[in-house]
């Protein structure tokens, strides 16, 4: 049946929706190449169908009308149709796949905060998505920009406490606190510091706070 | 059955589970001979498509097929849709697996309740809906006392959007009780970068939720 190996997409699309605190799958390019083939069959079979149905409209001397489809016999209706129903099907399948994925790309985005996608997941994009990623996390950025006094993508996290206690799973380096002193965050290490200070590492995965 | 279609809004459009859905296949019986398409059966024993053949077709292609011109296909009621069905829901509606029938049960039923309006029985909407109230008092109750429970029988035998409110509902209780007990609010590593190597102890990472 038309459109089964883009079934495969939309599945694998699926459950990446469903599976709990999923990131990005690898991009399927094998499948959408033979989908895209499939399309090209369909395409070019659809044209073959339109030129037979034309000539039969033009050689039909009881036509009057200008309407090409309603003048054709049923047969050869029914072939474009099915041929339009499989070329419809595989785009609407290949197109929500691929929103899928640039959905996911945006909340990516914007839960690491307008930083640009980690490098692992990064390479199991295609390069239109990675391109995609960078200039969605450009503009992210300027966006927050605007509302300068207020981060838009800070941990949504109602604040208990002005200082916490975290450690450090990667190491970071030395940084520097609001307060102008220097830290440095090496892994395995314990720090108590403040809150503002470190919220971004956290959201980003180098450091975890404990209790 | 008469047939028509009702145009999608792009929301629907890249709904995964409304492509899956339109999969759902529905007896079909060709009202014009088509040649050359014989392939669509499956097997390659027919060339053409004889008129009056018989062969399953998904909603999807009786979708293009038939149109308010006219129908080249007669449709049939699904398996699913069948009165034998409709009596175990009337009788008792948690009991009956409908993953097993129709994975998106509710949803093709909706769709074509609203495309073979007329044709189907006028009960046929209202058990189902009644089936549907029923079940959900099953799967509410499921959300409040049962929160991890992922594979029980009564679990396997909902359908995709059950599943979906009972996922939701889960969520939402461990969410309340996590709140009554005071979990410290901790900032949170982002649920994008998914469940990463190690955790804070250097233990490999499980599945499961996180703090």
């Amino acid at each position: 049946m038309y459109g089964d190996e883009a079934l495969k997409l939309v599945r694998e699309a699926k459950r990446a929706q469903a599976a709990a605190g999923s990131t990005l799958s690898v991009y399927n390019e094998t499948v959408v190449r033979n989908v895209i083939k499939e399309l090209q069959i369909l395409a070019d079979e659809q044209s073959r169908v339109v030129a037979v149905i034309q000539h039969a409209v033009d050689e039909d001397p009881y036509n009057e009308t200008d309407d090409v489809m309603a003048a054709a016999p049923a047969a050869y209706r029914a072939q474009f149709l099915l041929h339009h129903a499989g070329i419809e099907r595989n785009k609407r399948c290949l197109l929500a796949y691929h929103a899928a994925r640039i959905d996911k790309v945006r909340a990516l985005t914007w839960e690491l905060g307008g930083a640009g996608l980690p490098p692992d997941v990064a390479r199991r994009c295609s390069p239109a998505e990675a391109r995609f990623a960078e200039k969605y996390a450009e503009l992210l950025t300027s966006f927050k920009g605007v509302h300068g006094s207020i981060d838009l993508t800070a941990a949504p996290v109602p604040p208990k406490e002005l200082y916490i206690c975290v450690r450090v799973v990667k190491d970071c380096g030395e940084i520097f606190t609001e307060t102008g002193q220097s830290l440095v965050l090496k892994a395995n290490t314990q720090h108590f510091v403040r809150r503002t200070d470190v919220e971004r590492l956290i959201t980003q995965g180098y450091l975890v706070h404990v209790e | 059955m008469s047939w028509t279609a009702r145009p999608l809004t792009d929301v629907d459009y890249y709904d995964l589970d409304g492509i899956l859905a339109e999969q759902q296949c529905l007896p079909a019986t060709f009202q014009v001979h088509i040649p050359g398409m014989g392939y669509l059966d499956g097997t390659e024993e027919n060339e053409d498509i004889l008129e009056g053949t018989k062969i399953p077709l998904p909603v999807w292609l009786i979708d293009t097929l038939n149109t308010d011109h006219e129908m080249l296909v007669e449709t049939d009621l699904p398996k699913a849709l069948t009165e034998a069905v409709l009596r175990h829901l009337r009788a008792s509606a948690s009991k009956v697996n409908l993953q097993a029938l129709c994975p998106y049960y509710f949803m093709v039923a909706e769709k074509l309740q609203h495309m073979a309006e007329g044709t189907l029985p006028i009960t046929t909407g209202d058990t189902i809906a009644q089936a549907f109230q029923d079940r959900l008092k099953a799967v509410l109750d499921h959300t409040q006392t049962r929160l991890e429970e992922h594979t029980s029988e009564f679990v396997q035998g909902l359908d995709m959007v059950e599943r979906d409110i009972l996922k939701r509902g889960q969520d939402a209780s461990l969410q309340v009780k996590r709140w009554a007990m005071r979990t410290p609010a901790r900032i949170r590593r982002a649920p994008a970068l998914g469940m990463g190597d190690a955790d804070v102890y250097g233990r490999p990472a499980r599945g499961g939720r996180q703090g």
